[in-house]
């Protein structure tokens, strides 16, 4: 069993939220402490030395993104926090707010102060409702106690936190989609560059994190990056919270080395597939990332691993299929998320998606056409041209799986019904 | 001076603009690079996704798929338009927007012009591989300029950025997400931007049409088109009409480069239509009988030199019209001239006549520069003095609102709030009368330091001061001389080597500049006493309602019976025509040619449509005949536009070469007139008139068209508050009398109206024009 770092005050299986006391019982603030006592960019100078790279999906270094922030700039810099989390088969952030709320509030008041910024947001997921409770009480416990508001122990730093429930959109997870709803604005993406880091929320260069990555940051500052770079396997640093729904054993969140290969994963920790059938496919990371099939179970769950294998790492709570789910039907279901969740910008993504999913239904339903295939592998295509990341995200999905399993679509086509399905 | 870079496009090399928009670089070397949301005036979306290309940053380096609107024109750029993989994609996403389009061509208004058709065309695709259910949408009601049509809607966004974005109007937007966006408004209910119209033009295919041409529709290749110059304001903003069989249809905008581009307000697009009412003169009559044109002409001939024999030359006045061309008001003053007289008015009070005369001469003497539209939208300061832009001259106000969305600051000085206020940084109100004072204020501000000033002014001042490119908009239609002169003065001051300011003022009819520069004229004053009097017998009106001048004294009626003969030329029934010996009819105007002069001097030639079977001739035809008969062809051939109007004698050829759809001329004097002081500004009664300036209601021509007559405001009388309790009179009150003035209308109390004002709409309702004359009498 590894270290649990981000975890290692509550289980996530029953988060109850740990009060402000007994978190500094644990070695809360700490890290905040150690990050007050040095200079902002000796600040981000050891987040850049620790290795940590986002957990929200993309992987993109930590502290190579907060360099990117103008510190001369003469107006407001704000801080946000995304706890969006709408992508399907992902609950880890949802675990670490409704468990440690100050451990994001100690990792953002860090970020703040290493990047001069005065004011964060934590925009929520609408659902995630109860969280936001949590978090606003601990807010102002952190408030009393003096490490959010004006002159932060006595630093002369001021930082205000507060909380905002999305209206609840998947595309508001997109950083700057988030921050236009944030605005009060259609949640519609905006053109990069120029990127959030130098004309974001209110047009003044703002973070955009997400809530796991902020809570990586306090225990990185209070014991140090070289400490937290072999917290990982394989050369990547620190752990990971992985977590498994769909056809296995036992659905949970762990928190496991950065680098744990996908199979120990499914075996140990999920307890292997669920019903008779053999494990046939998983998504790796949430529900936009491509399938896997058995043949890469052995890949190791980190970004650079899994993307050699094709897909990304994503949020890393994987989605398992069994061989007897049939992936004509599952991807109808998948598409159906996309085409609804579309933010309606732009062309493929608008129109593409529905055309896809009407097409989906259709050989699922066994009224399928031979051509159909070739619409889908259109579309399929094109969907990596669109405005923003949202529609490439659908594609990962459908273009692997029609990749992978041609010939349950072709069988659907053919034959107007399912055969590897559930006998 | 921009850098010029060298970019590679389809295999041929080519010297661009550095930083350029990759598509629109395109579209002017003539590449045809197919695109939807992308346009001009509104600047790329990237939601289309339709104008893909490959671009790599230089040759052998990889190629990626991008959106040409997207990308900035850099040294070495290699693009490729005809990339098989850039055309599949393009040829996808129309197939995607074909998804749900109706494919109603057959029906739909747009059919011929429709961007859609172009770009489906352009892009080869011509299969449907879609079998399923197309989406539909319930229409929306949106007045009586503009119909909807949703499910025709490709989701380009361009009308939503057009309305909200670049006019700044909040009552239309988008909604709903996934493939069920959907751009209207709330509910249902007439759309209130003055600029609405231009969502015809900016929506790319048939989900705006323009409601009227619906009623009267010609597919656009039967239309018949001329190059016209709107005739409603003083901006004279460039048309292209469309008219077919005996009828106009409708009106566009035309680029001019250096006036309107691709906008035009809605009061241009639809009041057109003043052609086709059935109050156009179609016939001529002597004495109430009908007779042909030919046999009138000669009578009034005949009778016009009976009264110079009579009674003398002083005995024969002429009236001249701001709406009426050049041409017109040239041949008009000639026959005068021929007639021996010089008693030729243009305005209806001696303060119009100050006013606008000096307004046009300050323009034409060049001391200032005068802004385009264009200066305007990048305008860093804006001060608005005397007048509602929005219903004076919509397309200034439309300029006023691209500054403000560039960071310009707006600053109005008004008696009464209009549209734009609720963008300005600073309002302020005062009565009519004592704002050509205020800025008098400003300007002694400007040179003693230590002048005091309200904070509102002194924050004029310091916006002034940090400016760069400030401009000041000047109302001339309220007939205020003592105001032209102190904006001119106080712009004057503030025009420095390095911020160097300019000065527009706002004329109300599209030959208003035209008129104001006639070297021969008298003061209205002076021929209404001789009227009086009984001194003239002989009036030769031109294209003009005498309405308005007869207001300033006597009624209409007795004016008229006074004289023995009344010439009116006109294109429409009035009050006047109604009551003159010998009617004209003329050709109204985007029938007929002429030139006409704009709020900045621009001359620029208007082209008539060459309908079929139009027995009328022009009004600069007609009075050119009575000349030639008077004194022979060579009067009219020997006389020079420089003859009649106050323009260097260079500008005559220049002008007798006009053509329509070009840039126009702009007009200047040689030397400096210098100007008669202005008398000392009377003393302020404790009420001041003041009249509201709509854009639907406020113009004479454009009331004869049915959806503008629709649009306009009822009669109204507006008060402050405070002077309402003073007068006794509660709101909803019928009135008649107001403090000494004569008005129509119900009481409205209005807040935001400089104490001490009366307003009341400026409203030509030409159906009730004969019942308020008679209760008048």
């Amino acid at each position: 069993m590894t270290e649990r770092v981000l975890l290692k005050n509550f289980d996530p299986r029953n988060p109850v939220p740990v009060s402000y006391e007994a978190y500094v019982k644990a070695g809360g603030y700490e890290g905040a402490k150690n990050a007050l006592s040095k200079s902002p960019l000796e600040v981000q100078q050891i987040v850049k030395d620790s290795g940590l790279r986002g957990r929200g999906g993309a992987g993109f270094p930590t502290g190579l993104k907060w360099s990117f922030v103008p510190m001369d700039h003469p107006g407001p810099k704000y801080l946000v926090c995304n706890c969006d989390e709408m992508e399907p088969g992902t609950f880890k952030d949802r675990a670490l707010i409704y468990g440690d709320p100050h451990q994001l509030i100690e990792g953002m008041l860090i970020a703040a102060y290493a990047m001069q910024m005065t004011r964060g947001f934590i925009f929520i997921r609408y659902e995630y409702k109860k969280g936001a409770e949590i978090l606003d009480r601990a807010i102002q416990e952190a408030e009393k106690h003096g490490w959010l508001g004006k002159n932060i122990q006595g630093t002369g730093f001021d930082f205000y936190l507060e909380t905002h429930l999305s209206a609840g959109r998947y595309i508001c997870g997109e950083e700057t989609a988030l921050l236009n709803s944030l605005e009060g604005k259609r949640a519609n993406p905006r053109s990069k560059p120029p990127f959030p880091q130098v004309r974001g929320f209110l047009g003044q260069p703002t973070i955009v994190n997400n809530v796991e990555t902020f809570c990586n940051i306090p225990h990185i500052l209070a014991r140090g990056p070289e400490w937290y770079k072999k917290l990982g396997l394989n050369g990547n640093a620190g752990t990971k919270l992985m977590g498994a729904s769909g056809r296995v054993k036992t659905p949970g969140l762990w928190e496991l080395p950065m680098g744990t290969p996908l199979s120990v994963l499914l075996k140990d920790y999920a307890g292997g597939p669920a019903r008779e059938f053999p494990i046939k496919a998983v998504m790796p990371g949430g529900l936009s990332t491509p399938m896997l099939t058995p043949d890469q179970f052995d890949t190791p769950m980190d970004f650079d691993s899994v993307a050699k294998a094709g897909s990304r790492l994503g949020t890393a709570c994987v989605i398992v299929f069994d061989e007897g789910d049939c992936m004509v039907s599952a991807m109808a279901n998948i598409i159906k998320f996309y085409a609804r969740e579309s933010c309606g910008f732009c062309t493929p993504c608008r129109e593409g998606m529905q055309w896809i999913y009407d097409t989906l239904c259709a050989i699922r339903d066994g009224r399928g056409e031979p051509a159909d295939l070739q619409v889908l592998d259109d579309v399929g295509r094109h969907l990596a041209h669109t405005f923003c990341a949202f529609a490439p995200g659908a594609q990962g999905p459908l273009v692997s799986g029609l990749a992978k399993f041609r010939h349950e679509f072709e069988e659907h086509i053919s034959r107007g019904q399912c055969t590897a399905a559930v006998k | 001076m921009t850098e010029k870079v060298k970019i590679t496009i389809d295999g041929k090399e080519y010297e661009v603009e550095a930083g350029a928009n990759l598509l629109q670089t395109c579209l002017d070397l003539g590449l045809m690079v197919p695109h939807f949301c992308y346009h001009e005036a509104l600047g790329p979306a990237g939601s289309c996704r339709l104008c893909a290309a490959m671009v790599a940053p230089g040759k052998d380096k990889p190629a990626r798929l991008e959106m040409t609107c997207m990308v900035r024109v850099a040294d070495g750029m290699v693009v490729s338009i005809q990339d098989p993989y850039a055309q599949n994609f393009r040829k996808g996403v129309i197939e995607y927007l074909m998804l749900n389009h109706p494919h109603d061509c057959p029906v739909c208004d747009e059919g011929g012009e429709c961007m859609l058709q172009d770009m489906t065309v352009l892009t080869e695709h011509n299969h449907r591989r879609n079998r399923f259910p197309k989406r539909t949408w319930r229409n929306q009601y949106l007045g009586p300029l503009i119909h909807h049509e949703m499910n025709r809607c490709i989701t380009c966004y361009r009308c939503v950025r057009f309305y909200r974005d670049y006019a700044l109007g909040k009552d239309f937007g988008v909604f709903g997400s996934r493939d069920r966006v959907y751009f209207g408004r709330v509910r249902d209910g007439v759309l209130e931007s003055e600029f609405a119209g231009n969502l015809v033009d900016v929506c790319p295919t048939g989900v705006f049409t323009n409601k009227r041409f619906r009623d009267v529709y010609a597919r656009p290749w039967d239309l018949l088109t001329a190059h016209s110059v709107c005739i409603h304001c003083g901006v004279g903003c460039n048309l292209l009409v469309g008219g077919r069989h005996k009828t106009l249809r409708r009106v566009k905008p035309s680029p001019n480069a250096e006036v309107n581009k691709f906008f035009i307000c809605d009061r241009g697009r639809y009041g057109g239509e003043f052609v086709n009412s059935p109050k156009r003169l179609r016939k001529a009559f002597v004495d109430g009988k009908e007779c042909s044109v030919e046999e009138a002409t000669n009578r009034a001939v005949s009778a016009l030199r009976e009264v110079q024999q009579k009674y003398g030359p002083s005995a024969i006045a002429g009236v001249g019209s701001a709406r009426a061309s050049l041409e017109a008001n040239a041949a008009l003053a000639l026959l005068l001239k021929c007639l021996g007289s010089s008693n030729l008015v243009y305005h209806s009070s001696d303060e119009e006549h100050s006013a606008v005369r000096l307004a046009a001469h300050l323009v034409l003497s060049r001391e200032l520069p005068t802004p385009t539209l264009s200066d305007i939208e990048n305008a860093d300061f804006v001060l608005c003095i005397g007048g509602d832009v929005t219903g004076e001259a919509p397309m200034v106000d439309l300029a006023i609102r691209q500054a403000l969305r560039k960071g310009g600051r707006l600053f109005v000085l008004s008696p009464r709030a209009g549209k734009l206020d609720e963008f300005a940084h600073t309002k302020m109100r005062a009565r009519p009368d004592s704002i050509s004072e205020i800025v008098g204020h400003l300007r002694s501000a400007l040179t003693q330091k230590d002048h005091t000033l309200t904070p509102e002014l002194s924050e004029i001042l310091h916006t002034l001061g940090v400016s760069k490119r400030p401009v000041v908009v000047c109302s001339t239609l309220h007939g205020d001389p003592w105001l032209v002169q102190a904006a001119f003065e106080f712009a004057r001051i503030a025009n420095q080597p390095a911020r160097q300011c300019s000065l527009a003022y706002c004329f109300e009819k599209a030959n208003s500049f035209g008129v104001a520069i006639a070297r021969e004229t008298v003061q209205p004053s002076s021929l209404l006493v001789e009227l009086e009097k009984g001194n003239v017998k002989a009036l030769v009106v031109l294209e003009r309602d005498l309405q308005d001048l007869a207001r300033s004294g006597l009624g209409l009626e007795k004016v008229l019976k006074a004289c023995e003969i009344v010439v009116v030329l006109d294109s429409h029934q009035t009050p006047t025509t109604d009551l003159g010996n010998i009617v004209l009819p003329v050709l109204p105007h985007y029938l007929s040619s002429g030139i006409f002069v704009n709020y900045e001097g621009r001359a620029q030639r208007s082209n008539g449509l060459p309908l079929p079977s139009n027995q009328e001739t022009t009004s600069a035809d007609l009075l050119v005949k009575m000349v030639s008969k008077l004194a022979g062809e060579a009067a009219y051939k020997d006389t020079k536009y420089s003859d009649i109007f106050e323009i260097d004698p260079s500008l005559d050829e220049c002008l007798d070469n006009l053509e329509a759809g070009q840039v126009g001329i702009r007009l200047h004097v040689g030397s400096t007139t210098s100007f008669q002081q202005l008398q000392p500004h009377p003393s302020p009664d404790r009420f001041a008139l003041w009249e509201v300036y709509s854009c639907f209601g406020s113009e004479e021509l454009s009331m004869f068209s049915p959806p503008i007559a629709e649009l306009s405001p009822p009669p109204y009388v507006e008060l402050n508050p405070a002077d309402a309790a003073e007068l006794g009179f509660t709101e909803g009150q019928k009135l008649t009398q107001v403090a000494g003035f004569s008005v129509v209308g119900q009481l409205r109390l209005n807040e935001d109206l400089a104490q001490g004002t009366v307003a009341i709409p400026k409203l030509y309702t030409h159906s009730k024009i004969r019942a308020d004359v008679e209760v008048s009498q």
